[in-house]
């Protein structure tokens, strides 16, 4: 897989590739509506598309004018030749994380892993504490279990020096 | 044996008796025959006459009443003494019985005694036996269920130290699930990603 180029930042609300799809929408759907505008009759109405605060900070982190075409489109194509290619990594919690929550694992990933990386949130009750990590090819148990099982020598040594009873 | 002895000597005197003047009156009838026929004669007549004189019927149930008597006495002494026999033998086949069926007794006691003995070793013995065999049978099961609760006891703690942490996680699960947050898991998670920071960028970047 081709690395994608840094050509753009993505926002800290924009966290998963639901949301990036959804930006390359409205964006695109922005685009068309300024386009309309420019080629509508003279007295006719024209229905603005609206932004949503994901595409307004989007726009913001990388310096593009919503407003200018070419800006405009260059954003958007940018963002179509990067979605297929995104790098993706899937996170499960023990229950729904909040956006503060989300966006501070996001920052996390994209300052760490990589700058254009989406995260995929899920559900897994039984982990408890901790977390599952799940890239393209593997699996990291970072739940407390996990972590039970590799240090299980702690307890054993306990239990062993436990007075018997 | 005596009595006996004594009537046979009785009648024999008597009858040597009769036949002793039987033979005196054949001889002298038999010389006067010979000689002269009639006086002969006479003389035996006189012989028979004299001897049915002396041998008449008086006598001759005077005999034959004092030889009932004697008879019976003799009986009567035989009886006495087959009487004294009698119980004599009684007593001594009583004795004799006695002495056999205590013997028999004794024989058949020392047999019981002997096989009463017998069984009771045998008895012993197939009690010693059976001991023996339930010892060996105990020790062998205590042997087992030694083995068995070792063994048992090593698949338990086997199972239970595979399943330690799952245990460990469905009790912390269990009792402070609910009450930690993931705002406070975070540092928690960042440590765990910081840890395997270094995997999951390679996979990223390998791609799938």
């Amino acid at each position: 897989m081709p690395e994608p180029k840094a050509a753009f930042v993505l926002p800290e609300n924009l966290i998963s590739s639901i949301d990036l799809h959804r930006t390359v929408r409205e964006l695109a759907a922005l685009d068309e509506s300024f386009y309309q505008a420019s080629v509508r009759v003279p007295g006719q109405s024209v229905k603005l598309a609206r932004s949503s605060q994901i595409l307004e900070d989007l726009a913001a982190v990388n310096g593009v004018s919503l407003l200018d075409m070419s800006q405009r489109g260059e954003l958007l194509a940018a963002l179509k030749s990067y979605t297929p290619n995104a790098p993706r990594i899937h996170m499960s919690f023990a229950a729904e994380p909040s956006a503060k929550f989300s966006a501070r694992m996001v920052i996390w990933l994209r300052q760490n892993i990589d700058p254009l990386i989406l995260l995929e949130i899920g559900l897994q009750p039984t982990l408890a504490v901790g977390c599952s990590v799940r890239t393209n090819n593997r699996v990291f148990d970072m739940s407390l279990r996990h972590r039970f099982r590799e240090q299980r020598h702690i307890l054993r040594e306990k239990i062993a020096e436990a007075p018997v009873q | 044996m005596d009595n006996w002895l004594g009537t046979i000597l009785i009648v024999g005197s008597l009858l040597s008796v009769c036949l002793a003047f039987i033979w005196v009156a054949v001889r002298l009838g038999a010389s006067g025959g010979s000689n002269k026929n009639a006086p002969a004669d006479d003389y035996g007549q006189a012989a028979v006459a004299d001897i049915e004189h002396i041998f008449n019927d008086e006598f001759r149930e005077e005999l034959r009443n004092r030889g009932r008597l004697h008879f019976e006495k003799i009986i009567g002494e035989n009886a006495m003494f087959l009487q004294q026999d009698l119980r004599l033998t009684t007593s001594q086949i009583n004795e004799y019985m006695k002495t056999e069926i205590t013997r028999t007794l004794q024989e058949a006691f020392v047999k019981y005694e002997e096989s009463i003995t017998d069984a009771k070793e045998q008895a012993l013995e197939s009690i010693q036996k059976t001991q023996v065999a339930v010892e060996q049978q105990r020790e062998l099961m205590g042997e087992q269920l030694e083995h068995e609760i070792a063994n048992e006891k090593k698949r338990t703690l086997e199972r239970f130290d595979n399943n330690m942490a799952t245990i460990v996680n469905h009790y912390v699960l269990a009792a402070v699930g609910n009450q930690i947050s993931l705002e406070d898991q975070l540092e928690y998670i960042l440590a765990e990603l910081e840890r395997n920071k270094q995997a999951i960028i390679e996979d990223i970047h390998a791609g799938a």
